[in-house]
């Protein structure tokens, strides 16, 4: 199914269905049978593979997201500690992180599928790519800055303009004039900073021409530490406008690091779940309960690739699920976020990259720091 | 070297000492800005040294195990010998680090001089 999204997304639905069904079913019966800590909830659910079988994947007892984050995180696994290999994780802004461990097998698998869709979505085979976000040689676990570097193995050349926190926009548009007319140019970062990028433009009186082909991937979520929102449509006329580049190849990206879905726009703005996901929308109130499609709920998202742990999540996020065509050609599920849930934190890798800028910034200004010279983080502080 | 050295791994799956203590005779969090990493320990004193100690861990598994370590290493030190580790200390103690965990060893021996200077002026976790 990964090496041919092409193909599964554009399966008759009943067909795509029935093929992502087997694919979480069959993990379903191996946690139940692997993880004693999840039995024990199906159990309390009166839940068991059986069940699943003749109800469907709504049955499924969820995991809620929170749970990533709690100290006794061993008990989520379904594999040994000496089989996980990646550790991946996000940080809100409660501050503590929450942590997702996949073993080899469902590192290879997840790592295989953001390339098959990254391929399908994007058809990236080289170019230059501007990333406005930490590079993983600084954060090294951290699950954003892991997503957008995948893209480097498909570029020829890449380049971070974020140094220890500190946004050199100067740095950036220098990258993008520099490889003018050499390649293809692509930008890749969450919303706040590619939309900084952008003020930085406008405050500069200046507009790029990065041309077709050229592409804005974002990724990280539209609300801002400070509880701003970034509105969407509005980014993408202004993206277009002072970076030279078609709305069409703007497109946003959603996907929490607990959860092996990465739900890529199209050229039409929607987001396609891949079909090794289920996301079922559930009630506010009651997430037992599933809602029909175009209803709004809270997003749950169970996986058909993960070994690891029982990755069917209710995560805290708030949208809406449609199933059927796109104008694109692909059918399958589609999601749209509305919101976080209501008491949920204002949380994910970008919100706190934000917090950290912001830090960042005013400890330079404090100490005067010398223009260009990216400023050295304060020392970790004991509390 | 294995991902995890044992010492870890059994930590991790089998946390000891975990929570925290009431009414602790000292304490101290320390948190990574970076990583998210984060520990708390809480200890009792008796005679001088510490008799007993509780940690609450978040962040990666080899967080999580080095902090479950450390809280049962503690027991029997006093704040002079919770002053004089050192991260090759703390990583000796655990079965050894992969070079990506090494920021764990910081971060203990972060919360430990916390914890000396806690029990030496009470100021430790402020």
């Amino acid at each position: 199914m990964i090496c041919a999204l092409d193909s599964a997304s554009r399966l008759p639905d009943a067909d795509r269905r029935e093929a992502t069904a087997r694919l979480v079913m069959r993990l379903f019966a191996y946690h139940y049978e692997c993880n004693s800590f999840y039995r024990r909830r199906c159990e309390d659910a009166g839940v068991d593979p059986r069940t699943v079988m003749s109800r469907g994947l709504a049955a499924i007892p969820l995991l809620p997201v929170g749970l990533f984050k709690q100290s006794n995180a061993h008990l989520l696994l379904s594999r040994p500690l000496e089989e996980v290999e990646l550790e991946i994780r996000s940080t809100g802004t409660g501050g503590v992180p929450s942590v997702a461990r996949r073993d080899t097998k469902t590192t290879t698998a997840v790592a295989l599928a953001l390339m098959a869709q990254y391929r399908e979505f994007f058809s990236i085979s080289g170019g230059a790519g501007l990333f406005l976000c930490p590079s993983p040689a600084e954060n090294p676990e951290m699950g954003l800055a892991k997503v957008f570097n995948l893209f480097c193995g498909l570029l020829d050349r890449s380049h971070y303009a974020l140094h220890g926190y500190s946004v050199r926009e100067d740095e950036a548009v220098e990258f993008l004039v520099h490889e003018q007319g050499s390649t293809v140019r692509h930008v890749f970062g969450p919303p706040f900073l590619v939309n900084r990028l952008l003020d930085y433009l406008v405050k500069s009186g200046s507009e790029l021409k990065l041309g077709e082909g050229s592409l804005v991937v974002t990724l990280g979520g539209w609300k801002r530490y400070t509880g701003a929102t970034i509105d969407e449509r509005r980014f993408r006329e202004k993206a277009a406008r002072r970076l030279g580049i078609e709305q069409a190849n703007i497109r946003d990206m959603y996907g929490l690091i607990e959860s092996d879905m990465l739900a890529i726009e199209c050229e039409h703005h929607h987001k396609h779940v891949p079909p090794w996901c289920h996301v079922s929308v559930r009630d506010i109130f009651d997430p037992s309960r599933e809602v029909p499609d175009g209803t709004r709920g809270v997003i749950a998202v169970s996986s058909g690739l993960n070994t690891s742990y029982p990755a069917f999540i209710l995560t805290e996020d708030v949208g809406v699920r449609r199933e059927g065509g796109c104008e694109c050609g692909r059918r399958g599920q589609m999601i749209s976020f509305s919101r976080r849930l209501k008491g949920a934190e204002v949380g994910c890798c970008a919100v706190n990259i934000e917090r950290e800028i912001d830090t960042v910034s005013a400890w330079a200004r404090d100490v005067a720091i010398e223009p260009g010279s990216p400023p050295r983080r304060p020392a970790s502080p004991a509390r | 070297m294995a991902r995890f050295s044992d010492e870890i791994v059994e930590h991790f799956t089998h946390p000891k000492n975990v929570g925290e203590l009431p009414e602790p005779d000292a304490d101290a969090s320390v948190v990574d800005p970076v990583c998210g990493g984060q520990v708390h320990l809480t200890v009792r004193m008796g005679d001088g040294r510490i008799c007993e100690a509780r940690f609450v861990a978040y962040g990666c598994a080899a967080a999580l195990g080095t902090a479950s370590i450390v809280a049962e290493w503690v027991v029997g030190m006093g704040p002079e010998d919770l002053a004089s580790l050192d991260e090759a200390a703390v990583t000796q103690r655990v079965g050894g680090l992969a070079p990506g965990q090494s920021h764990c060893a910081r971060l203990a021996m972060e919360v430990l001089h916390a914890l000396a200077d806690d029990l030496r002026t009470g100021k430790g976790s402020e």
